[in-house]
């Protein structure tokens, strides 16, 4: 069975390594991008100079029957002919294909975004760019995890740095303002500039940047970073008129199965089930496209597998304090018209912000100096949640009679 | 033949020698804040509960690792840790479902390598709370405390 793979990303990789374990099974990973496999989420270290550029690249599967096919763009998916077909003419048929095309920066349509000196933070060359770049002013755009990280890394070096984010606080979809307002003192006390509700209304510069004109000033900059989100890369799903969802990823079931029968989705470019919720959403995290990677391969490869729901979770290191986040935001779940409820434990250093809904827990955000106190936001919040883990091998005694 | 860690609540003391020898043989001091095995002692009920990485097979810290630096050991089915590719951003410790992943003060991860397949914690037990059984065994040892249940006659033998 062929079984062709687009995309060179944690999902593809990961689809690839599991589709050999059938030994009949044959896999092509097509990767349009130049660089070999490679970690984003190791970027911003790469960037501040924690590690060296080797340790951003990753271990290949080493199977002879996962064939790499390099710098070649495929321009459609031909469904009836059963074919990949690329830019420059050639093709590969299949009988299973997995799209893992991951997402791509999405930068507002402001004046000026196509100067020199305008970056985003996504491929393994924008972060060697951003790391070469001579000190001097920069400007990140956008506080999400990547705004956060990328802005930390930058003043590290030793840039002037400040964040913006249109929003009234930084990172509006992972943190509550409690927790927000730490995090930016967290940042402000190492001389990064904060700027919240402002919002970018051009670039201004001759042949590079020179300056962002926001809502509410002038600030020069010889480096912008657009932290403004990602967008899935959806495109070939949607020429071949597979169904695509609200956010613009592809729609998938638990067996990553998308609405053309033998075409698979994994990692960024899906809209996956909310827990909670009835509705999807866009899960750019890795653990979403190991996983989903893993269950695509081992469906299309004739194995039965399924992706749980899982929550957002992620962990960033603000300087030298660790942030962690799980679940939902009070905020988010406000905006459903829903009445969570909130507990805020500790103080200055050590902070816990704690969301429930309806009794159970939901959420937690942690701004811990004690980085062995970490793991408590993962597992309390699992606990929380009550999801039917496997326990074997432990035998849990029954607390209910005391 | 794979053999797991297998933890027995009902009878665990809390003497936490398996926590001091945890730390011992992989930091070289004895210190709980570097075992890899620890005891929750709930307080008013009595009872403690050793709890350790069970190896999961589809292992949720692999997933999170975003440098694949946690790999399984062919030979002893241990989830280890690869020091020189742990970036110490800690996803592991936060997807793990039972919290058996931890990070010590410095950050290091840290994780139950079965020891290389010879655990010493298990060497230690007075009581028998953590073994280290072959999988069959393992299989076995659950019927029977499933069985048991049913039969409340039986519940005096300890299983196991």
């Amino acid at each position: 069975m062929h079984i062709v793979i687009i995309g060179n990303g944690v999902a593809g990789n990961s689809a690839a390594k599991a589709a050999v374990r059938n030994p009949d099974v044959k896999a092509v990973l097509i990767d349009a991008d130049s660089a070999p496999y490679h970690s984003a989420c190791v970027l911003p270290d790469y960037i501040s100079g924690d590690i060296p550029e080797e340790r951003v690249f990753l271990q290949n599967s080493a199977s002879r029957r996962i064939k790499r096919c390099q710098g070649n763009r495929v321009s459609a998916l031909d469904l009836l002919e059963r074919k990949v077909l690329f830019v420059d003419g050639s093709m590969i048929p299949f009988d299973r294909v997995i799209l893992a095309t991951g997402s791509v920066p999405f930068v507002p349509p402001v004046q000026g975004t196509v100067l020199e000196g305008n970056l985003t933070l996504k491929t393994l060359n924008d972060a060697t760019r951003i790391r070469q770049w001579p000190l001097g002013s920069a400007v990140v755009i956008g506080s999400g995890l990547i705004g956060i990280e990328a802005a930390i890394a930058l003043r590290r070096l030793g840039h002037k740095v400040t964040l913006i984010e249109a929003v009234d606080r930084i990172g509006p979809r992972i943190l509550d303002p409690v927790a927000a307002e730490r995090v930016q003192q967290l940042l402000e006390a190492q001389g990064i500039l904060v700027g919240v509700e402002e919002s970018v209304a051009a670039v201004h510069g001759g042949n590079r940047t020179e300056a962002v004109e926001t809502s509410q000033r002038t600030i020069k900059a010889d480096l912008v970073i657009w932290a403004t989100g990602m967008k899935p890369e959806s495109r070939l799903a949607r020429d071949s008129g597979i169904t695509v969802g609200r956010n613009g990823g592809i729609l998938v079931d638990g067996a990553m199965q998308t609405s053309a029968s033998g075409v698979y989705a994994a990692g960024d470019v899906t809209e996956y089930p909310d827990p909670l919720f009835s509705e999807r959403r866009l899960n750019l995290f890795w653990y979403f496209g190991a996983g989903q990677g893993r269950v695509a391969g081992m469906n299309a490869a004739g194995f039965k597998s399924e992706f749980p729901l899982m929550l957002q979770m992620g962990t960033a290191r603000v300087f030298e304090t660790p942030l962690a986040f799980v679940g939902y935001t009070e905020s988010e779940l406000l905006a459903k018209g829903l009445q969570p409820e909130t507990r805020d434990l500790g103080n200055g250093r050590r902070f816990f912000h704690q969301v429930f809904l309806d009794g159970q827990l939901v959420g937690v955000q942690m701004i811990h100096p004690n980085r062995s106190e970490i793991f408590w936001a993962g597992s309390v919040l699992k606990m929380g949640l009550d999801k039917p883990y496997r326990t074997w091998g432990v035998a849990i005694p029954s607390l209910a009679g005391s | 033949m794979k053999k797991m860690i297998v933890t027995n609540p009902e009878v665990c003391t809390g003497c936490r020698v398996c926590e001091m020898v945890c730390s011992l043989v992989h930091s070289g001091e004895c210190n709980p804040a570097r075992a890899r095995i620890r005891i929750m002692r709930w307080e008013i009920q009595g009872i403690d509960i050793p709890v350790t990485c069970l190896q999961c097979e589809d292992a949720p810290c692999k997933d999170a690792c975003p440098t694949h630096a946690i790999q399984r050991n062919p030979e002893t089915g241990a989830m280890e840790t690869r020091k020189e590719l742990c970036i110490q951003c800690h996803m592991c410790a936060l997807a793990c479902p039972f919290g058996a992943t931890l990070v010590s003060p410095e950050g290091e991860v840290l994780r139950c390598d079965l020891c290389g397949g010879d655990p010493e914690c298990v060497k230690l037990c007075e009581r028998k709370a953590v073994q280290y059984l072959p999988s069959t065994q393992l299989a076995m040892s659950k019927m029977r405390h499933a069985v048991k249940d049913f039969f409340p006659d039986l519940q005096a033998e300890a299983y196991v």
